[in-house]
């Protein structure tokens, strides 16, 4: 149960030149927190069941905190937040600094193959 | 004749040679009396200088004696001295030591946390401090004690406690009753609920909740609408909760529109300059409004199952709830890039 607990962690993005690297090939989702967010702490212990369910997509962790300049550029300015990219291109985004719910991100997840 | 003579003269001598044996003899004995007396002298003498020695000689030893005595004294009396010294120094030691125990102790443990909770919450609805309202861009609010309201591009609605050592989460994403509950339940899936309460004044509504996390702890305070939340420790959780209470009891947000929506508002602004003619398809189009604090207020002298029958009756008939809203708002990248060009012409 641990070991698949692990499995579905995310790795987290420490520098800008990783982050060009991680999001050029391939569906990548990449979650902005923090260690004191509250709401990032909430979501946190079902989102290894939705890296599980969608798992045609890769999964990241940026700490906003460590990457201020990387928010600054794309316009996050709240976490929890997810945005999505395929190839490079960002293909979606579920950026606000309201607290998100399982059903929002799945919902928003979902929309990314319509 | 002369033969008496010579007899007489014989007799004279013997008489005169007895005389001078016995002056010897006295002589003699004088002599040795005196001999004797110059040895009883001598002796008397030496026997004086014997006591003369003896006496320096007891005198010195006796003064050695005393100097022994004292050199001998100095150890044991710095032994005790040391000793006393060692006792008074463990005496203070020991009672600083006590002295830090007991400042270090917790005062929030898990017998006396309902007792300090329940005192950190009946002080904060008896808070009646009005002059200390910081207006600090988006919200105003009491600032009881070392707390600093700050907002910026990547960082949500926060209050920051003292050096950043407690980062608090202001939204009024709750700001309608119904979600009390559903925000306590999100709160309980992220881990244990240590401590919950509910209150339920005549002006306000919320409730106080402490969940356990994997490291450290969640705690909640929710005061109609306003949701202040921050990770902190157990042992906080008492001075945080009264400070948060009265930050959500004061506060008054400028901005309560949620943020994706205050976008799409600029928009229509931006759209709304370049078309004049068409005010009216415009308006249409208006996002709906958010429910405020204010709001939550005017329907604050009801009772909560009323307010919450009268919810599910609006909702029955309008079955858009505000997470359905959160859900509708768009803010994707098509959007985005939409903005931007805009921005570029």
């Amino acid at each position: 149960m641990e070991n698949k607990r692990e499995e579905f962690e995310m790795k987290e993005i420490t520098s800008i030149e990783q982050y060009q690297k991680v999001i050029a090939n391939g569906k990548v989702i990449i979650l902005f927190t923090a260690n004191w967010c509250p709401d990032c702490m909430v979501i946190k212990p079902f989102l290894p069941n939705v890296i599980e369910k969608y798992n045609e997509y890769q999964f990241y962790t940026v700490n906003r905190d460590q990457l201020m300049d990387l928010c600054i550029e794309l316009d996050i300015f709240g976490i929890p937040s997810f945005v999505a990219f395929k190839n490079g291109q960002e293909v979606g985004r579920l950026v606000n600094k309201e607290r998100k719910t399982r059903e929002q991100i799945e919902g928003f997840i979902e929309s990314l193959a319509e | 004749m002369s033969k008496q003579k010579n007899g007489m003269k014989s007799v004279k001598e013997e008489k005169m040679k007895l005389n001078t044996n016995q002056s010897k003899q006295q002589f003699t004995n004088l002599l040795k009396s005196s001999k004797l007396q110059l040895k009883v002298l001598n002796i008397k003498n030496k026997l004086k200088v014997q006591a003369v020695k003896h006496k320096w000689f007891q005198t010195t030893e006796d003064a050695q004696m005393d100097t022994c005595s004292t050199l001998e004294a100095k150890p044991s009396q710095l032994r005790s001295l040391n000793r006393a010294t060692n006792i008074f120094s463990g005496v203070i030691i020991a009672g600083l030591s006590v002295g830090l125990l007991y400042m270090a102790r917790p005062v929030v443990t898990a017998e006396t946390f309902d007792v300090k909770m329940e005192e950190s919450i009946k002080a904060a609805f008896a808070y009646q401090g009005s002059d200390i309202n910081i207006t600090n861009g988006n919200v105003a609010y009491h600032i009881p004690r070392q707390f600093q309201y700050q907002w910026s591009i990547g960082v949500n609605d926060v209050i920051k406690y003292k050096d950043n050592e407690v980062i608090m989460h202001y939204t009024n994403q709750y700001n309608t009753p119904e979600t009390f509950e559903l925000l306590r339940e999100e709160n309980k899936g992220a881990g244990e609920e240590v401590f919950y309460q509910q209150f339920y004044t005549d002006t306000q509504k919320g409730f106080i909740q402490l969940v356990k996390l994997p490291e450290k702890y969640l705690l909640t305070v929710l005061v109609n609408g306003t949701k202040l939340s921050a990770i902190i420790d157990y042992k906080e959780a008492p001075y945080l909760a009264y400070n948060m209470l009265i930050l959500g009891r004061t506060v008054e947000g400028y901005e309560t529109v949620p943020v994706s929506q205050a976008e799409e508002i600029d928009v229509e602004q931006e759209a709304e300059a370049a078309i004049d003619s068409e005010p009216a398809e415009l308006m249409s189009r208006s996002v709906p409004e958010v429910v405020t604090s204010q709001e939550v207020d005017s329907n604050s002298n009801e009772e909560m199952p009323e307010l919450v029958d009268e919810i599910n009756e609006k909702n029955d008939d309008e079955p858009m709830t505000e997470t359905e809203q959160l859900l509708q708002f768009d803010f994707s990248s098509n959007k985005r890039n939409e903005a931007l060009s805009t921005d570029g012409e």
